[in-house]
């Protein structure tokens, strides 16, 4: 019969720790291929534009500086696929494990 | 005859669409049911034409969350079959490795899903937490928990180290231990055969006419699996056993996605072993280099999944893109199975197909013998018709 | 191609006669793609029926509109004895979509109708109930979402 193995589980499980993560106070790590938030190399970059071109959520814009041409991520329309980085001809844009993104204003997601 | 909107709302994990169906009820027992689809229509198959092949394999990738790898390995299928490009031999054994990988998770949601419906909420939580190290896994190989954005046209985003491959075997080894004691319980727990027991039939002759696909059709006794029928990626090489079970009731289709998740841990393993070395992506031009049509089947978790696509020599956006998802297919069939049962195991009938939508919708009771219309959403009828 | 391909090529030329067109055979997918006149659909159904005794899939009915003055149609099938893909490919005139349903024959080809009447503007005649599947009640009548202008 079955019923005793599943009465073993839940009985042991007693006994357990909790399986959540207390999140605020204890915070995991993802693993190094985790698609958080964009790192971007500004004095690699060319301002070529085709990082802009290729996102498929239409979230970089590419902005004048006067360190020239730089692409502009909007966190908010930014859906993390990275297409972004795989084109980049210089490596300019690269992936980072961040994964706290929230702001108390939306225009704070737009990442300068 | 305009009944109320819908509750958008994910009051339920599995969920996640909305859709309504009229059921003409005599008493206790249901009569006929409509359905009424299109509540989150989002036009897909347009905005498709107007978005590049990458571009619109993103897109492509949101139609349904928890088979995303099915849609992207679909689409990239067809896309190949129209650029002619063949895609690496090792691209193809990863491919089938996330897309089993997938399945599993799939497969654990909705199983915990179908306990939690009918009360039974310690099978549910073990479940999932056995799932939780499933998602570890995606996370480690493709980069994120639910959307995997690892398949691209010629192959796939991503290798995968021996660290990683060890990882796996070791995570699969404990999952396979537990899923073997889930489907004891599954087999002879005495208040899950009560309530899915004889529930939702569906014969084997209707399955096949009304165009039942899946675990729907596999638990009815027709033997359609396109991982055995049409090997597609690595299943050439890494034959798959389908399951089938001949009982045609909810039972019957929760025991074959618990099989077919041991079945799905089998072959990612035999998958680790034989993975060849070599490249992982090929590099496919911008626009299509022909005018012609590409169109590529796969096996979904929820059942057969078909992606159609016409491309025109020069142009880097599709003519035509279709997709039909599997669950579009079993809407005859739910119809069919619900009618003649208790109004109480509409719910039960309906989690045994696994929709891809949320069925927390208006569902409008008509008793045809007064003619009288009630309005209640199905958490309210779980509750009050089986608590 | 092997011999179930071939008797299934032989039966339609017997069968439809001028209403079947052409074939191809496409051995990668292992797909047989047959293209016929569309008044002669219901009998190519019928002819299907008979070749597999019944069991046989149909996965679902795509109408494209590739910018020409025709909209083509691929009814994609699903052989289980045979183990075979047949897509059965039509055309009709924009200028007069109809077809005739095959709800009668194929049960199953029931919603893919509803949703190609809806997008294209195509009259399947006979079908029960030729409402709107997907659009939205307000949606305004004779503006078909997946016509090429």
């Amino acid at each position: 019969m079955t019923l005793p193995s599943l009465l073993r589980r839940a009985w042991s499980n007693l006994f357990k720790r909790p399986a959540t993560v207390q999140y605020p106070f204890k915070k995991l790590t993802p693993p190094p291929t985790y698609r958080g938030r964009h790192i971007l190399f500004k004095e690699r970059c060319v301002g070529c534009g085709l990082c802009s071109k290729v996102c498929p959520a239409f979230a970089i814009t590419m902005v004048s500086t006067e360190g020239g041409t730089l692409p502009t991520i909007d966190l908010g329309k930014c859906i993390f696929c990275y297409q972004c980085e795989e084109v980049c001809p210089r490596g300019a844009i690269k992936r980072g494990i961040d994964y706290e993104l929230a702001t108390w204003r939306r225009e704070d997601l737009i990442k300068k | 005859m305009s009944t109320t909107k819908v509750i958008v709302g994910p009051v339920h994990p599995a969920l996640h669409e909305p859709e309504r169906f009229v059921f003409k009820v005599d008493g206790e027992v249901v009569v006929d049911v409509e359905p009424r689809l299109g509540y989150v229509h989002r036009g897909i198959e347009k905005a498709l034409t107007e978005r590049s092949f990458t571009q619109g394999l993103y897109l492509i990738e949101r139609i349904c969350g928890i088979c995303n790898v099915a849609h992207t390995l679909a689409a990239v299928q067809a896309i190949e079959d129209a650029f002619n490009v063949e895609p690496p031999k090792r691209a193809k054994y990863l491919r089938t490795i996330v897309h089993e990988l997938n399945r599993i998770h799939s497969h654990l949601l909705l199983l915990g899903v179908a306990c939690e419906l009918i009360g039974f909420d310690t099978l549910f939580m073990l479940i999932w937490r056995d799932r939780e190290a499933v998602m570890d896994i995606i996370e480690m190989v493709t980069g994120n928990r639910v959307m995997s954005a690892y398949n691209i046209i010629g192959g796939v985003r991503r290798n995968v180290s021996d660290h990683e491959v060890l990882e796996m075997k070791k995570v699969l080894e404990a999952l396979v231990e537990k899923v073997k004691q889930y489907k004891e319980v599954f087999a002879e727990d005495p208040t899950i055969r009560a309530r899915f027991v004889d529930v939702g039939r569906l014969s084997r002759a209707k399955a096949l006419a009304l165009g039942a696909v899946g675990p729907t059709a596999r638990g009815s006794g027709v033997k359609v699996d396109v991982r055995a029928e049409e090997p597609y990626a690595a299943f050439d090489e890494v034959p798959l056993n389908a399951v089938v079970y001949e009982e045609e009731d909810s039972w019957a289709r929760l025991m074959v996605r618990i099989d077919e998740t041991l079945e799905s841990a089998r072959v990612i393993e035999e998958c680790l072993d034989k993975m060849p070395t070599g490249p992982v992506r090929v590099r496919v031009p911008e626009v299509a280099p022909q005018s012609s049509e590409g169109f590529s089947v796969v096996e979904a978790p929820r059942g057969e999944l078909l992606h159609h696509v016409y491309t025109e020599k020069g142009n880097d956006k599709p003519l035509r893109y279709r997709v039909r998802t599997p669950t579009y297919a079993n809407i005859p069939s739910v119809c069919e199975m619900l009618k003649g049962g208790y109004v109480a195991d509409i719910p039960a009938a309906l989690v045994s197909i696994d929709p891809c939508f949320s069925c927390t919708d208006r569902v409008a009771l008509v008793d045809v013998r007064t003619s009288e219309r009630v309005s209640v959403d199905l958490l309210t009828l779980a509750r009050r018709y089986w608590r | 191609m092997v011999e179930e391909h071939v008797e299934l090529v032989e039966a339609f030329k017997r069968g439809l006669g001028g209403g079947f067109l052409s074939y191809e055979y496409d051995a990668k997918r292992r797909a047989l793609k047959l293209f016929v006149e569309r008044g002669a659909l219901t009998k190519a159904f019928e002819l299907i029926n008979e070749a597999c005794g019944g069991e046989y899939h149909v996965t679902t009915i795509t109408g494209a509109d590739l910018g020409g003055d025709e909209v083509e149609f691929t009814y994609s099938l699903w052989l289980l004895p045979q183990k075979l893909r047949v897509m059965i490919k039509t055309k009709a005139p924009k200028s007069d979509p109809r077809l005739r349903s095959l709800v009668s024959v194929a049960p199953a080809t029931i919603l893919y109708e509803r949703e190609v009447h809806e997008m294209l503007g195509v009259v399947f005649e006979g079908h029960p109930n030729l409402e709107r599947l997907f659009l939205p009640e307000d949606w305004p009548k004779n503006f078909y979402p997946l016509r090429r202008k």
